[in-house]
């Protein structure tokens, strides 16, 4: 299996107290991204807005609920660069990229690297 | 004194079988020195993203030679896992060169996301005359990454910059 980068996301969130993925949206159950079972790691970039830290949570699943959670905090002065590397132990037709936080702008794009068949 | 005559192909020979001077940027995790030796990682296909020479001066200067920190070295580096940067310094004199290494992510247009860099390392390349140097860049998948170097004496230094993708055995 040989490897291919995706973009599947660039854009902007108003990060918020309360949860809401990248796309906006606050229902918890509701999917970022669905058919990326050919997934094997996200590499998500960017810059955030202020100095406060931003937590963020990364749940892998499908329609019968999550199954995997993974979660962290983007650190980092104002306007700086992060990174966050995710790869899951299994692939998941489902995943779900939350954040919350003190209020700020949060400008990144998410990669997916997917394996494909030679 | 006896002088040796030898053909242009003999002495590329002996550059190539030289011993290899390795630097490891000093804010990254350490890996091993050639990826073909780790056991989790095999590489599938190289690119030679860059290749030429750089006038080392004073100055932070980017591989391509200019100190306009907004430009990239190599663009559309989304596929490589990692990259790796050799090449070797001319002259008698030891070779001691400042380098580091920037990487942003840009948007659908090529526009990066926000102003500046991310700091990936930095390292200081200390070899002997005519040795060759090399240094891997772990953090893969930036779509740019700047490479910038310094000597505080001038040199001219000739590099490649590699990208590779690879199976992942973890």
């Amino acid at each position: 299996m040989r490897t291919r980068p995706q973009t599947l996301y660039v854009g902007t969130l108003q990060v918020g107290a309360t949860p809401k993925d990248v796309l906006n949206q606050a229902e918890p159950l509701a999917p970022t991204f669905v058919n990326a079972e050919q997934c094997r790691a996200f590499y998500w970039t960017g810059v955030k807005g202020s100095d406060a830290p931003i937590a963020y949570t990364v749940r892998g699943g499908n329609a019968n609920g999550w199954q995997w959670s993974a979660s962290g905090q983007i650190t980092g002065n104002a306007r700086s660069w992060f990174r966050v590397v995710i790869k899951p132990p299994a692939p998941y037709n489902w995943y779900r990229f939350e954040v919350s936080g003190a209020s700020q702008s949060l400008h990144s794009k998410i990669t997916g690297v997917e394996e494909v068949a030679e | 004194m006896s002088a040796e005559r030898i053909t242009r192909r003999e002495m590329l020979k002996r550059l190539i079988i030289a011993p290899v001077g390795a630097a490891v940027l000093t804010t990254l995790e350490v890996r091993e020195a050639a990826a073909c030796q780790q056991r989790y990682y095999e590489p599938y296909f190289v690119a030679v993203l860059w290749e030429g020479r750089t006038r080392c001066d004073s100055l932070w200067r980017n591989l391509t030679g200019d100190v306009v920190p907004i430009l990239p070295t190599v663009r559309g580096a989304t596929p490589y896992d990692r990259l790796y940067w050799t090449g070797y310094a001319l002259g008698n004199a030891p070779v001691n060169v400042n380098m580091r290494v920037w990487a942003r992510a840009v948007d659908l247009n090529g526009m990066p996301l926000g102003n500046g860099w991310r700091a990936v390392g930095q390292a200081t390349i200390q070899t002997p005359p005519l040795r060759w140097f090399r240094v891997e860049i772990p953090e893969g998948h930036w779509d740019e990454y700047r490479i910038e170097v310094r000597s505080a004496t001038p040199r001219l230094v000739y590099s490649r910059l590699i990208g590779s993708q690879g199976y992942w055995k973890e």
